[in-house]
């Protein structure tokens, strides 16, 4: 602004009002071009209210034990799996950030924590099965980490992901709870402890890493859009 | 003409400005976008948003769709194949100006490095 334009009354007034604080390229200042593209790449894989879900719908399937039962849980897993993955976390998320379509070539990456969702459905499964054919329950669980790797590994920068602030140690500790007592066996007091240990890891590893992604989410999206913005 | 007179890589315009740079960026990054989302990322108000996605979309750097989804009007933003190449370009020129300045700076600083130094306060 010069200083002819500072000296009417009108004007400086009219600039302040004009630039209301919703955005630094408002100001004329540069936008944060790397946060915008790795939030727009990651908006998917950021959506972790599912995971927190069916984390809580499999710690409490790990905590009531198996017998005459055993159909009930499943029905009540499935009815987690259903509430989970059904249409009211992506409404709600489109309701609240907008929606994005992934590019053609990388679908899968943005997908990828489908694909370990997928993954830990399965470990569902063939633990079911495991128990009738006896196959060991440590590469079952191991298939688990696999899928979160592979969802890690697909991120481009994964170098400078601010995911792997808390995906990294939480694998790093189920891999620790999965592998100390196979390598340092308990001594009969604290069986109970490391058995209940390794089976909730994976259910409070899933909600933990589920409310980091949406809070990381809420951090890096802040602004709530309101019903009546929602007008194209 | 001598080094020194090179004119220098101009960036265009159009890209250029930061909220048009921001929407390109992030139109860029997916195959496309809606307005919530633009708005939710770029953090532009609503009123500066939709005239600077008018603006690309008279340049034909970006398609606006209209569609109607549970009663619901959703306007829809895809980057255009000249918008793809637009952007690819402006960060092309500015790889060139970054690589043109540093080359500069390299030039000019062991010949008086001195200039560099603050000066005394009085």
């Amino acid at each position: 602004m010069t200083s002819k334009a500072k000296a009417l009354p009108g004007v400086e007034t009219v600039q302040q009002q004009a630039r209301t604080p919703n955005s630094s390229s408002e100001y004329g200042t540069t936008p944060n071009l790397k946060k915008i593209r790795y939030l727009t790449e990651h908006f998917r894989q950021l959506q972790g209210l599912d995971s927190v879900v069916f984390g809580a719908f499999w710690a409490f399937y790990e905590l009531v034990p198996w017998g005459p039962w055993v159909f009930l849980w499943f029905v009540v897993l499935g009815i987690g799996l259903a509430c989970s993955r059904c249409d009211y976390f992506e409404e709600y998320y489109q309701w609240r950030f907008g929606w994005n379509e992934p590019p053609k070539n990388r679908e899968l990456e943005s997908n990828g924590h489908l694909v370990s969702f997928a993954v830990v459905l399965a470990l569902i499964v063939l633990r079911w099965l495991g128990n009738k054919i006896g196959c060991p329950e440590l590469w079952l669980r191991t298939i688990v980490l696999f899928g979160f790797v592979c969802d890690l590994g697909w991120s481009r920068q994964r170098f400078v992901n601010p995911r792997n602030a808390y995906l990294l140690p939480a694998i790093l500790a189920v891999i620790f709870v999965y592998t100390y007592p196979t390598l340092h066996p308990p001594d009969s007091a604290h069986t109970a402890f490391w058995k209940a240990l390794t089976d909730l890891v994976m259910p409070v590893f899933l909600i933990v890493v589920g409310l980091c992604d949406h809070l990381l989410l809420l951090r890096l999206m802040p602004k709530r859009i309101s019903e009546d913005d929602y007008d194209g | 003409m001598t080094d020194e007179l090179k004119p220098m890589p101009s960036p265009n315009r159009l890209v250029h400005e930061p909220a048009r740079l921001a929407i390109l960026t992030v139109l860029s990054s997916c195959a496309s976008a809606d307005f919530v989302f633009l708005q939710g990322v770029t953090g532009l108000s609503k009123g500066n948003l939709s005239v600077q996605l008018t603006n690309l979309e008279t340049a034909g750097l970006v398609v606006i769709t209209k569609e109607i989804i549970d009663k619901k009007m959703r306007t829809t933003v895809r980057l255009t194949d000249r918008g793809g190449s637009e952007i690819a370009e402006y960060w092309r020129t500015m790889d060139a100006i970054r690589a043109s300045m540093k080359g500069e700076r390299r030039r000019r600083a062991p010949a008086n490095p001195g200039r560099l130094l603050p000066e005394p306060a009085v």
